[in-house]
Formats: C-alpha cells, structure tokens, sequence
C-alpha cells in the first residue's frame, strides 16, 4: 500500500502461477485433489517403473492372495492378487494410463470439435445457428451409453472405438457453452469497437471473444473429463470397453464381481481409484469455477481476511 | 468557433433511409410494415466542421451516425465521402475504409476490452490496417497518450483503473490512431460524470483545432451540443425537422419542436425565467402514417399537417426548417 502511494503504480505483484498455487493451497480439498490427481498422472507416464509387477504375469500359486495386512497376504503383493494371481496395484496402475489416455483423447478430440461447431453457429447465426442448435438438442435426447454400446456391439471395441464414440457422443456441451458465451460478447461493446476500428473477423474472435471463454471452458474439460472417466470404465465393466489383456478400471471390476464375496479387494481397489478421481476432478473443477469467476473470487478473498482476523482476536484474548 | 461555410463537403448523406424490419406478432399475422427509424436525411459536413444532431432517445440520431459507419444497412440512399459512394461497400472495402471514418462510442466501460492493456488498446488500428508496430506503434501511442491528456505510463494499465472521463479519453485516442478525416461521436459524454464532460467536450475541440478532423457529434444535451456544433440539426421521429448554424439556430428557432426543446432548458435564474411559450406533451409514440411526425404533439397542427409531410426548406438564409405552419 505505502508502495502505492509513493510511486503512484501498484506494488509489483507476484507471477500469476505463483499467486495462483499459494490460492490452491488455502483450499485444502482442492489442493489434496490436485496432489492426488498429479500422482495419478505420474503414475500413469512412468508406470513401468511404479509398478511393482507386470499386470498381465499370472502367478496361478499365488491366486486371489488378499491384501498384505490380512492374513496369507505378503508385501510382495501390496493390496493382493486377483484369481488369476496378477497383482491389483500394478493393475491399478496400468489401469489409469488407459482411463487417463481416454479421458485426455476424448476431452480433446469433444472438445475442439464442440467449440468449433459453437462458435460457428453463433458467428453465422441464423439458419446454420438453428440448424445446428437443433442437432445438439437431438442427439441430447439420446442416452449415449445406450448409443455406445449399440455401436461398439456392431463395429467391435477397440480403444480407438471408444474414443471415437465417447467424443461423438460427447461434444454437445462444448457446443452449447461456446455458442452461448460467443452469442453474448458479440454484443459488448468492445467487440463492437474492434469491429469499428476495422479489425478482421479472425482477430475479433481469437483476440476478444476466445479469452471470454477459457475460464468457464477450463471448468467444463475437467468436468467433462472425469465423466469420460466413468463412461469409460462402465463401458468397459459391461464389457464393450478394453478388452483384456489390456486393463482398464472397469474391467479389473467386472473380473472382480464374481469373488466379491471371497476376495473383496478385486473390486474395491479399482471401483476407490475410479471415484477419488472423479472426486478430485469435481473438487478441482469447483476450485476452477470459482477462481476464474472475480465475485466467487472476491468472497473467497473475504472469508480468509475474516479467518484471519478472527484467529489473530483468539490469541490477544 | 465561426461559423462560415465550409466549402467542399468531406461527408455527405443523400437522402439517407434506413428501416428495420418489425417481425409479426404470430405467424398468422399480417407481415407488419417496416419501422422507418431514418426518412430521407440529407446534410454534408466539411473539413474540421461539427456537425450536432440533437433529439430524444428514439429519434434515430443515433442510427444516422451508424449509417455513416456501414453499420445499418441503408433502405434508400447513400452516404458519399470525398466524393465516392461509401454505403454499399464490402466488408474488406468497408474494413479499409475505417482508416478514414472512425467512431468514439457512448459507453466508455463497455468499449474498452478488460483484458488488454490500454497501449494495446490504442495501437490495434494501427496493427490491423499495417500502419505501424513494433517500437513505431510503441511511439505513436506515447504520441497519442499526450494529446489526449493521459499520462505516459497509462499505456502499461489495464482499462479496468481508470475513471469514466480518462476511458473516454482512452477510446479518443484509439480512434484517432489512424488520423482519420471523420469521427463520428455518438453520445460520447452521456455515460460521464457532469463534472468531467466539459473536460471531454472541450478535449474534442481542441482536437478539431489541432487536427483539423470532422465530427458528427450526436447528443441529447442542448448545452453540450451548442458547445462543440458549428452547425445543428434537430431530429424527430427520424427525420431533420430544422438545420442551420448553431446561433441562427439558438437565436431564432423556426420549428415548433426546437422551440419546445429549447424553451426546455431550465434556467437556472428564478428572475429570468422565461415564460414557456410552446411545451409539448407526451413522448415519441406511433409515427403517423402520412403527414408531418410531429403534428401529433404539435401545438400548431393544422389539417395539412396531418395530410402532407412538409418538406425541408430554407426559411431563412442558410436556415432549413420542415413546418409548413413556421
């Protein structure tokens, strides 16, 4: 503040990663789900040096071996094997480079096309805007498990199927956002002004409009990611997802329904990894929100200083 | 400022028309007919001439300055500038033609995007249209900076710190980037403060005097308008109903309308209070089908008035005024 006042300009603030990392830490539940997700990611690049096994070596003596803390269970098999004797934690692992890869080539592939078709249709307007608006409608009304599984039942499943036909049913939010944000910086009058002022139709749209939307759209991919994340592993559970040898979480759970009774942990450990990462891609998209939203931003800002204050009143008491 | 005649027209507009399509109420409704927001206006400024358009919200002042800008589509007309026809050019024509005819719009919040720094801001004209970049860009806004009245480093902040009256200034600038011959101003100080739209008035005029730019400088205020027009023309229900030289216009008013306008002006004297010779009532309602448009709220209304729409005629040298009763 003096700082302001002596020169006139504001006091040099801190890089915008910096302030934004010491902001996630503050939020406790979105700083575990960032840690765990990045763990997650690290895992899933370097898993064949994580893993303590390859998740496909059968170990037919060591069968349904329960975790190291239950009696007969060894630490050579941290959280046990299932009834082929492969090791669960090494499944896991490899498990989340397949959910991950999918949950990153659908967001990307949904995504990019969504945007695309939004901005399209709010740029153009009219009869392409209604023509395309009722197309996403359409295919909205449709439930897109049941499209997935009729589809990959028909063309057979492969990983790159999955993809496809996750992104196809997929891109229909992106789509609306886009259009909607678009529809409504169109009428500010600083795009107005650029258009005055004789910019291009190119730079109007990637220098004043885009900006607009990466905020809200950063919300969405997470989002829309851990949604991918669940198809994907339900698709698999039922079977038209991965096929083995490949694993997939949904897979390792569908091996494992047939022993729940025997050997719990065959579907406990992958069903716990799928939803503390759907879990902490929500948390994370909350904290997102509310950090790229400026009033959201401002309360948050509100409620430490009062935090602070309250705490530094308990210790004069 | 004088008030001569200034010679060879640099804007023109020819019976200048624009209407909007109204869409039917239900589908098995009778297509309505169009609104007529601007009837076949004619005026031409000159060189480092103001031009003030004065009426109320509604009147379609504002659509004549978006016309100028090949922002509304014209029904009829055409607006020349510097002799070539301006109003059915193609968007890359019309984005070339912007180095020439530039705008100051009204709400200094809404026109400046958030996101860039002001020097960005200022220097995208000249980036667009290949004027200048790099350190020259760099330069010329420092340039410009100044002549607005906004300190050096302003050019480093974002809008989001400064006042209404040093955004205005902001948008001033961006629009005098390229030296552009015209400008038009559309309501430019309505969203400000009154204590800095003198500032901003006065900061046009000394612009003019320095550049030597045209304006057409659109309000609603009377006093404001007097103090930056050299020439005015009043405008009702989207026609000129009287133009003439600011004083000719302040000391003899000829329509009944900018009568009533001016004798709308509070004075702020008890003593010299004027007594209120002609006050209309009510507000801009349903433009009559035929006849004058203002004959609804006309004190001197006569039966020609409903029948025929009065043409607009010199009533005195160099003096335009459309009443057939004036």
């Amino acid at each position: 503040m003096t700082d302001l006042a002596m020169t006139g300009r504001p006091a040099k603030k801190p890089s915008v990663p910096a302030q934004l990392l010491r902001e996630l830490l503050r939020d406790k539940p979105a700083a575990l789900s960032t840690l765990f997700l990045l763990l997650l990611v690290f895992a899933a690049i370097f898993a064949p040096l994580v893993a303590p096994h390859d998740p496909a070596t059968q170990a037919l003596r060591a069968r349904l071996d329960p975790p190291f803390w239950l009696e007969g269970g060894s630490w050579s098999h941290i959280l046990g094997t299932d009834n082929l004797g492969r090791d669960v934690l090494s499944r896991i692992i490899y498990g989340a480079r397949t959910s991950l890869t999918v949950g990153l080539c659908v967001v990307a592939i949904a995504g990019s096309f969504g945007v695309t078709i939004g901005l399209v249709a709010a740029y153009v307007g009219g009869r392409v805007d209604n023509f395309v608006m009722s197309w996403v409608d359409t295919q909205l009304s449709f439930p897109d498990l049941l499209l997935a599984l009729t589809v990959l039942t028909v063309l057979g499943s492969s990983p790159v199927t999955v993809v496809v036909i996750l992104s196809i049913s997929g891109w229909m939010v992106y789509a609306r956002m886009t259009r909607g944000i678009v529809k409504s910086t169109r009428n500010e009058g600083y795009v107005e002004a650029a258009e005055l002022v004789g910019c291009s139709i190119p730079r109007i749209i990637f220098v004043h409009i885009l900006p607009n939307l990466a905020a809200p759209l950063s919300t969405l991919l997470i989002l829309e990611f851990a949604r991918v994340i669940l198809a994907e592993a339900a698709l698999s559970f039922l079977g038209m997802g991965i096929q083995p040898p490949a694993t997939s979480w949904g897979l390792d759970i569908a091996v494992g329904k047939d022993h729940i009774f025997g050997a719990w942990w065959l579907v406990t450990f992958p069903g716990a990894a799928i939803a503390l990462t759907i879990l902490s891609a929500n948390l994370l998209a909350a904290w997102v929100r509310t950090t790229a939203d400026p009033q959201e931003r401002e309360k948050r800002f509100a409620r430490s200083a009062a935090g602070r204050q309250m705490r530094e009143r308990k210790v004069e008491a | 400022m004088s008030s001569e005649t200034h010679a060879a027209p640099l804007i023109e507009a020819v019976g200048l028309s624009v209407s909007y399509p109204v869409p039917r109420a239900a589908f098995w409704h009778r297509k309505p007919a169009p609104f007529r927001a601007v009837e076949d206006v004619s005026f031409s400024i000159g060189r480092g001439e103001t031009l003030g358009i004065v009426g109320e919200s509604g009147s379609g002042k504002s659509t004549i300055g978006r016309a100028l800008l090949g922002r509304v589509p014209l029904s009829s007309g055409r607006a020349v500038f510097h002799g070539r026809d301006i109003s059915n050019l193609s968007g890359g024509e019309m984005r070339r033609m912007r180095r020439h005819i530039q705008a100051v719009m009204q709400d200094p919040y809404a026109s400046l995007n958030p996101r860039m720094r002001v020097a960005d801001i200022i220097a995208e004209p000249l980036l667009v249209h290949g004027i200048a970049s790099g350190s020259e860009a760099h330069a010329r806004v420092a340039e410009l900076l100044d002549l607005v009245g906004l300190p050096a480093d302003a050019g480093a902040r974002h809008p989001g710190t400064f006042s209404g009256g040093q955004r205005q200034r902001i948008g001033i600038a961006r629009a005098l980037a390229m030296e552009p011959a015209f400008i038009v101003a559309d309501e430019p100080v309505s969203a400000l403060d009154v204590s800095v739209r003198a500032q901003i008035v006065n900061l046009f005029r000394d612009l003019q005097e320095k550049l030597g730019v045209s304006y057409l400088f659109i309000a609603h205020d009377l006093a404001i308008v007097r103090h930056v027009s050299h020439r005015i023309a009043v405008v009702y229900a989207g026609r000129i109903v009287e133009m003439s030289a600011r004083d000719d216009l302040y000391a003899t008013p000829i329509h009944p309308y900018t009568r009533a306008l001016l004798d709308a002006v509070p004075v702020p004297d008890p003593l010299h209070r004027r007594a209120r010779q002609t006050t209309i009532r009510g507000e801009l309602g349903a433009i009559p089908s035929a006849g004058c448009r203002f004959a609804p709220r006309c004190p001197l209304a006569t039966e020609q008035c409903r029948r025929e729409a009065p043409p607009l005629v010199a009533k005195a040298p160099a003096h335009l005024a459309a009443c057939w009763n004036a």
